[in-house]
């Protein structure tokens, strides 16, 4: 449980879980990585203070990136699958 | 209810005697080329069903705006929807949507198997339909599920592969009245915005096909399109198709489509 997590994907449609080893013990289990679907990426200076939360966990427990967020490299770096 | 249009037009001055050249009437508002399509769809005998007609929710404030189109994008809806009622398959795929954090509904019009053309998000801001390239493109889903067998590489896809080798088809036909339907929405669609057409085709094995596709939309030819399999219709996944079925090569027979501009 510390280290398994998942996210949900749009594949051809139909939204499929990933499941995936976290990089760093939690007991979150559900992320969002939301450039995992069809939209645009996002623009750094538009994210939510809710989106930048949930681009941040993902990064840190998926990716084991720690990141701010500060520039549209940052958005670029964690939206990796 | 229709809106009021914002125009703007040239004074001119008529001297007795003299013929009254043509003044160009421009159009620059939005809200009237959205109700432009509507009207055209509609003139050609095709039920549109707007937003608020299907119950759609709320898109997020403050979405990104878009114009000036020129690509349009044709998808179908995934392996857990059929031909069903069109205004809960809207929901379904908006509630889908929404809950992976897109702003809204991705595609701007959805055709159930009836013909209905369900409007989407609305036509003014950018869908998000085929990643990193949804600037200038307009998301379209057939309602129903159009994949081919092997696709999604489950037990589904093998049981579905194993029926075909028997000869049992899995594989839905496109209706004649959705087509039709695609049609006329992309006459109307073109009316207003596509100079060039732009073609999303899969990654069909058969050259030839391809070809009859490719030849077949840009020529508007419903006998031809009715005629063809549904694996053309699959959404772009990836820039880099090579690379993609070297990473990933459960899916390499899935839908990589790929963009054909018209002369």
């Amino acid at each position: 449980m510390l280290y398994v997590g998942y996210y949900e994907a749009i594949e051809d449609g139909d939204i499929e879980t990933i499941v995936f080893i976290k990089k760093h013990p939690t007991f979150q289990m559900k992320f969002y990585n939301i450039h995992a679907n069809d939209g645009e990426i996002r623009k750094v200076e538009r994210l939510t203070a809710e989106e930048r939360g949930w681009i941040i966990d993902y990064c840190r427990y998926r990716l084991g990136i720690d990141t701010d967020l500060k520039t549209q490299d940052d958005v670029e770096m964690c939206r990796k699958k | 209810m229709a809106a009021s249009f914002a125009t703007q037009a040239t004074a001119q001055e008529i001297k007795p005697g003299e013929f009254m050249c043509p003044i160009p009437v421009a159009v620059n508002d939005r809200v009237a080329t959205r109700e432009a399509i509507i009207k055209r769809v509609r003139d050609l005998k095709v039920t549109f069903v707007e937003r608020s007609s299907w119950k759609a929710l709320d898109g997020k404030k403050d979405m990104v705006k878009d114009w000036d189109y020129t690509m349009i994008a044709l998808h179908h809806a995934g392996r857990s929807h059929s031909c069903t009622p069109g205004a809960e398959q809207m929901q379904e795929i908006q509630k889908g949507h929404l809950s992976q954090k897109y702003d809204d509904i991705g595609y701007h019009y959805g055709i159930d198997c009836t013909g209905q053309v369900f409007e989407g998000r609305d036509i003014r801001l950018q869908g998000s339909s085929v990643l990193k390239y949804n600037t200038g493109l307009i998301g379209i889903v057939l309602l129903e599920n159009l994949t081919t067998p092997e696709e999604g590489g489950d037990w589904v896809a093998k049981g579905r592969v194993a029926l075909d080798s028997i000869g049992y088809s899995t594989t839905n036909v496109i209706p004649k009245e959705q087509i039709v339907s695609l049609m006329h929405l992309i006459d109307a669609l073109k009316s207003v915005f596509l100079s060039r057409i732009l073609v999303v085709t899969g990654n069909i094995q058969d050259k030839a096909l391809k070809e009859k596709f490719v030849l077949a939309t840009l020529e508007w030819s419903w006998s031809e399109i009715s005629e063809l399999k549904p694996n053309c219709f699959h959404r772009r996944r990836h820039s880099n198709e090579k690379a993609f079925n070297r990473s990933n090569p459960r899916r390499s027979n899935r839908a990589l489509c790929r963009l054909l501009r018209s002369d």
